[in-house]
């Protein structure tokens, strides 16, 4: 017993990530407040999208920037079946994997023939695409988006199949089960041959190839797998905010948070995305949370009020945006002083 | 004469993309980095012509200069700053470095200056005209003949001059350039600031009739990526060429259905050009 609770997965020992889990399931019982749940939601909801992102930017080394457009999916797919064909989420999910899955086959099997820069901005351009394909139809609510109906559950059961709930509760354990579905099939997959291919494709494409592997295969797969993962955190998502709209569901920030997370955590390795959501969302929903409280100023009453008023509006938050400021600078410092990611700084240190 | 003045406005257009792109390619060509807050120093360009307008009255024709002087020494500083320090690295932290440079200059301006969309009304070159059968926009013409005489300019300074071909060298190869006595830093620290300074221009002739908001710069810069793409990422001919290319089928793409969609021609015209040629028009490997 002792021997196992010291085998170590990737560096953590199993007792640490018992006693992470744990505390994990145990917080939102001690943290009643709404808001410090929400914060813990979603950096989970990240998390597992970052694990997910890995499988295909990690250990395939296919570095997307459009895993938005499969965020999208995930949320769109849930809020139409819910909100015009009205179907439950148990239902809907199926469908949104379905169309995940062809989305992904598609816009894998032409772009991963690019290298570098050419397959980077192809997926940014693809999601581009499709966000304003989607912003300009009138069917998925144009720009405005798709709101829930909100639906007045009896009981548990009752909100369950109806994916609504009142309390943030069953969210809290809903997102802990994302997250631990994604760290179980990422470590799946690193462990397995297809695993060992992905990696030896990162490492040297053409070399794997010579040897054998499928390398358009392996990568499709790793993508699909990727998506899948990726989707159902986008129907998690739409059912937890009840509104989707394409700017905060397919937009090229997300893409981004999604992905630097992951380098933010450390690439390619399994408990990277984790620490990376749990030190980036904190970090932007406070920030947004401290903004919102306050009231912008109106610009026009600064002119007389001098430089205190200047000042005083800059510390309201000024015109906004404080939030994506901030990650913009944490993006670039990392870029620039750890492109290792904060678990190659700890390894280093080892 | 519809589809006439459709071409014209798409060249027009396309000369300023032309240019944007012109300077991605110059620094991708020469340090490989593809520098994603290329459109934000047009953005800053934009504002600073707005601000000398509106506080000084001082016409944008007349800042668009200092600006581009200004930009020289902000290209300058942020490659000794940022880029410097990822020019070994991996391509994931160079993208990073400048992503994330990307957000923070948009997210500053927003900042700064909220997202009001401010205008310039009134300069030299406001006004309108008819040739031929074609209406003119004034500023349009000005700022698309600008933008060719510097695309002239940056061609000329790259193919004639001792510091251009010092750029050429080390983009062909800098192990060699260095053996041969060229300070590699410094040839990419000049390709910096000429890559800001020409989009500056960009920028200050744009101020005349574009509005600006924080994210002008990036509505420029993202089909400028496509331009450069297409012509083969490090050719400056091809960015040139690409960026006629993109104007003429944004411009025609959202006359003839919805201005919406006008970007999305532009995306489909990066994919159906890689998918054919994975190494752009114009590219080598």
């Amino acid at each position: 017993m002792r021997a196992w609770l010291g085998h170590r997965v990737e560096g953590l020992p199993v007792a640490a990530i018992a006693a992470l889990g744990i505390a994990l399931a145990v917080y939102p019982l001690v943290a009643t407040l709404p808001f410090w749940r929400h914060v813990v939601i979603m950096s989970m909801l990240y998390g597992a999208m970052g694990v997910a992102w890995n499988i295909l930017g990690g250990l395939a080394g296919q570095v997307s920037f459009g895993h938005a457009l499969y965020f999208g999916v995930g949320a769109y797919a849930a809020a139409y079946c819910y909100k015009v064909l009205g179907l439950a989420p148990l239902v809907s999910i199926p469908i949104a994997l379905a169309v995940s899955c062809v989305a992904a086959v598609l816009v894998g099997l032409p772009t991963f023939r690019l290298r570098g820069h050419y397959f980077v901005l192809a997926s940014v351009f693809i999601m581009e695409g499709i966000h304003i394909v989607v912003s300009n139809w009138d069917r998925f609510g144009a720009a405005i988006g798709l709101e829930y109906p909100v639906y007045k559950a009896k009981g548990f059961a009752d909100a369950l199949w109806h994916g609504q709930f009142q309390d943030k509760l069953p969210y809290y354990y809903l997102a802990f089960l994302l997250l631990g579905l994604a760290l179980v099939v990422f470590r799946a997959i690193q462990r397995s041959p297809f695993g060992m291919f992905l990696v030896a494709i990162r490492e040297e494409q053409d070399a794997a190839q010579s040897l054998g592997v499928n390398v358009a295969r392996c990568k499709l797969y790793a993508l699909v797998a990727s998506a899948a993962i990726t989707t159902l955190c986008g129907t998690f998502y739409a059912q937890y905010v009840l509104y989707v709209e394409p700017s905060s569901t397919m937009s090229l920030v997300i893409s981004l948070e999604i992905c630097f997370i992951a380098i933010l955590g450390g690439i390619g390795t399994l408990w990277g995305p984790v620490l990376g959501a749990f030190v980036i969302v904190p970090v932007t929903e406070l920030l947004r949370a401290y903004l919102s409280g306050r009231i912008a100023l109106d610009m026009s009453a600064l002119a007389d009020g001098g430089i205190a008023a200047w000042l005083e509006y800059y510390a309201r938050g000024g015109g906004g945006n404080l939030d994506i400021l901030a990650y913009g600078l944490m993006i670039m410092l990392i870029a620039r002083f750890q492109p290792a990611g904060v678990l190659g700084f700890l390894r280093r240190i080892d | 004469m519809i589809y006439g003045q459709v071409l014209v406005d798409g060249l027009i257009v396309g000369l300023i993309f032309a240019l944007v792109a012109m300077g991605l390619s110059l620094i991708y060509g020469v340090m490989n980095i593809v520098n994603f807050a290329h459109g934000e120093f047009m953005m800053l360009a934009m504002y600073f012509c707005f601000f000398l307008w509106i506080l000084a009255g001082i016409d944008p024709l007349l800042s668009t200069p200092i600006a581009a002087v200004l930009m020289y020494f902000v290209g300058v500083a942020v490659y000794r700053v940022l880029i410097r320090q990822v020019l070994q690295a991996t391509m994931v932290a160079q993208i990073f470095a400048t992503f994330g440079l990307l957000l923070f200059m948009q997210a500053s301006a927003h900042f700064l200056w909220k997202s009001d969309a401010r205008t310039i009304p009134q300069s030299w070159v406001s006004g309108q005209f008819q040739l031929g059968g074609l209406f003119f926009n004034g500023p349009e013409v000005v700022a698309g003949a600008g933008a060719l005489m510097t695309a002239a300019a940056l061609y000329w300074f790259i193919h004639r001059t001792e510091t251009g071909l010092a750029l050429q060298a080390v983009a062909e190869d800098a192990q060699a350039a260095r053996l041969m006595g060229i300070d590699s830093d410094r040839v990419f620290g000049i390709a910096w600031g000429v890559s800001c300074a020409a989009v500056a221009i960009g920028g200050g002739l744009l101020s005349t009739y574009y509005a600006i908001t924080p994210l002008s710069g990036a509505r420029w810069a993202l089909p400028a990526f496509v331009a450069v793409a297409i012509g083969g990422f490090g050719s400056i001919s091809g960015a040139f060429l690409g960026g006629l290319i993109i104007g003429v089928v944004q411009t025609a793409g959202g006359f003839f259905t919805s201005p919406n969609y006008k970007h999305l021609f532009v995306f489909a015209l990066y994919l159906l050009v890689v998918f054919w040629r994975p190494y752009g028009l114009l590219g080598r490997r």
